[in-house]
């Protein structure tokens, strides 16, 4: 059964309807793809923010101000001052420490996320698009159900019922969201599987893993380097909805999602305990998706200026 | 219908009643997997083992696991989804109650996103390069960067803190029977902030649609016979790009339906996804895979409606 060709999200389609898959790669080829990304202004303000955020996050004992936890009512409610830069929260505490220390939350849990779903969905999807046939209605179908529920029902049940641990949150992230990632990178080995180097490979005598990972896999990589970051932003934005509604790291670990929450109950007198945490969710799932999107223009030229 | 199309058909309906069961399988084991059950919450504080065990009894939760799916699915079969563990009220009866507001608000926001997304796609993939073109990647790349409670939190702080002018949360119990310019009042913001979520891949899909039906010969052709700029794109243009777009709404309402769940809580609004969020905490497993299901079958219809659609739509498409 051939189900309709169906588009798929907007970043995975106008790269799959491009068709070429690219040529294999040499070493050269990389260093010109690094020079088209620098030389592409939104991916590199995309970089920039994503090194950024991910040093602040790894370095934040050294470079937040405070402990996130240290509290001191005289200063309750303090509007952005030289002394807060981003204010203080309800507890008096500086809210500028807490937004540096909450990207640990946000991006640990978006990066194990990602990592999970992509080795799932390259995985599988590779597999499907290689042998094809019945393996690959089978998985396929299955991906199907994945994309069928919504995500958030489903995490919503696993982590209020099984308990809100890193590790729980990170898992059942990666459960909904390897689904696109196996569909995009089938599509791209169904395409790879009848180019003439896995023929040559093949009449050659490689076995099945041999053409997987050294010749599917290989060429397959730029598109996933491209998902791994499109995925981070993705993950980053769930795990924040999760800890809005109270599923995420608990207090008193600050995450954005649940200093969002703690600020809305001071929204008409403290605007910025809200609006800075969830300004740093914006910026940095901007980063990351301005990021993908310039790799992508850089790996591919030919899309350059196709996608938004 | 040819024969074709209706061996396809009824192949695809087949798999979605296949994936309806699997969703509810993997859910019921899902709930009766997770370490303590609705007896604590139904009790709250200390309690003694016979008193839960009472209360599993009581509940039919001492029963095998499959046993109780059966009971479970062959109720659902008749339309009865049993009654809330915590107020015991029919789950269908309390579903119902929230259904309409989610309708309203997800209605509502698919129709502002599209009534945005379609004519600023248009506008992008023929004015290509220019100010519009840039509007519209802004509006795409914002729109899947927005945490949508914070898109929320921030229009409460702008519109109802600052300027006044429209109430922060949502249609309480008597707003529901207070008057229509009331409720329309209560609808802006959540709506808002659905819309705008959904906007970014509407947006993105119309127009790198229609850059690729701009290529096609037939449209060489309009042009060639003289055929206004306008009449080109909004008449033959738009009509073939819009086939893509229709199966990217269909897509689309598990994100949109997931949307609703935060919406909601950041406005109060009384809807299916606060019903979730409830049950959830509260362990009332009848409730869960009722909502659930309910959200399954509405995505899983909708994408086999699109999927029918696009074979009766465009002819090309082969379905075997």
């Amino acid at each position: 059964m051939t189900a309709p060709a169906r588009p798929e999200r907007p970043s995975i389609h106008s790269r799959a309807s491009a068709g070429g898959a690219p040529a294999p790669r040499r070493p050269a080829a990389r260093t010109t793809v690094f020079r088209r990304l620098t030389r592409n202004r939104r991916g590199l303000v995309g970089g920039v923010v994503v090194t950024v955020m991910v040093t602040a996050g790894a370095l934040a004992p050294a470079l937040a101000p405070q402990s996130y936890s240290a509290q001191s009512l005289l200063n309750r409610l303090k509007p952005p001052s030289a002394a807060h830069w981003l204010g203080t929260d309800g507890f008096g505490r500086d809210v500028l420490s807490r937004v540096i220390w909450g990207s640990r939350v946000s991006l640990e849990i978006g990066l194990v996320a990602t990592a999970l779903a992509l080795v799932v969905g390259t995985a599988v999807g590779s597999v499907a698009g290689y042998f094809g046939g019945a393996t690959d209605t089978a998985i396929m179908r299955a991906a199907d159900v994945f994309l069928s529920v919504p995500a958030l029902f489903l995490i919503l049940v696993v982590v209020a019922l099984f308990g809100a641990s890193l590790a729980h949150t990170a898992l059942v992230i990666a459960l909904v969201t390897w689904a696109p990632v196996g569909r995009i990178v089938r599509s791209e080995c169904l395409s790879l599987r009848n180019r003439d180097f896995v023929h040559a490979a093949e009449a050659l005598g490689a076995g099945h893993a041999r053409i997987l990972g050294r010749h599917l896999l290989v060429n397959a990589l730029p598109i996933v380097i491209v998902q791994a970051s499109l995925l981070l932003g993705q993950t980053i934005l769930i795990e924040s909805g999760l800890s809005y509604l109270g599923l995420g790291a608990q207090p008193p670990l600050p995450s954005w999602g649940n200093m969002v929450v703690e600020g809305r109950q001071f929204l008409a007198s403290a605007w910025w305990i809200a609006t800075f945490p969830g300004l740093a969710i914006f910026v940095t799932v901007l980063g990351f998706n301005l990021f993908g999107d310039g790799l992508r223009d850089a790996s591919d030229p030919t899309l350059r200026g196709h996608s938004p | 219908m040819d024969s074709g199309l209706r061996t396809y058909a009824v192949k695809r309906i087949g798999f979605a009643a296949l994936m309806l069961l699997g969703v509810s399988v993997i859910l019921f084991t899902i709930m009766r997997l997770a370490p303590g059950g609705p007896e604590a919450v139904l009790i709250g504080g200390e309690f003694s083992q016979e008193a839960a065990a009472q209360i599993r009894q009581r509940l039919g939760l001492d029963r095998p696991l499959a046993l109780q799916y059966l009971g479970w699915a062959g109720a659902a079969l008749r339309g009865d989804l049993g009654r809330s563990f915590k107020t015991g009220d029919p789950v269908a009866a309390l579903i119902l109650d929230r259904l309409g507001p989610t309708v309203q608000l997800t209605a509502g926001a698919l129709v502002l996103a599209l009534g945005v997304a379609v004519p600023l796609g248009v506008l992008a993939a023929v004015r290509r390069g220019t100010i519009w073109d840039t509007l519209g990647s802004a509006v795409a790349l914002f729109g899947v960067s927005f945490p949508s409670f914070w898109l929320g939190i921030m229009l409460i702080l702008l519109f109802s803190e600052v300027f006044h002018l429209l109430p922060p949360s949502g249609l309480s119990e008597y707003g529901r029977e207070g008057e229509l310019s009331a409720r329309l009042r209560h609808a802006v913001l959540p709506t808002l902030t659905l819309g705008l979520i959904q906007m970014a891949s509407f947006m993105r899909f119309t127009r790198s649609s229609l850059l690729e039906v701009l290529r096609q010969d037939y449209v060489r052709t309009a042009r060639a016979k003289g055929l206004g700029g306008g009449r080109v794109v909004w008449r033959h243009a738009l009509r073939n790009a819009l086939i893509p777009v229709v199966t990217v709404v269909g897509l689309s309402l598990p994100t949109l339906v997931g949307g609703a769940v935060l919406t909601e809580t950041v406005f109060a609004w009384p809807g299916i996804g606060r019903l979730a969020v409830g049950a959830v905490f509260e362990r009332d497993y009848p409730v869960i895979m009722g909502v659930n299901l309910l959200v399954a079958t509405v995505v899983v219809v909708a994408n086999l409606v699109t999927d029918l659609a696009y074979c009766v739509i465009d002819p090309r498409i082969s379905y075997r």
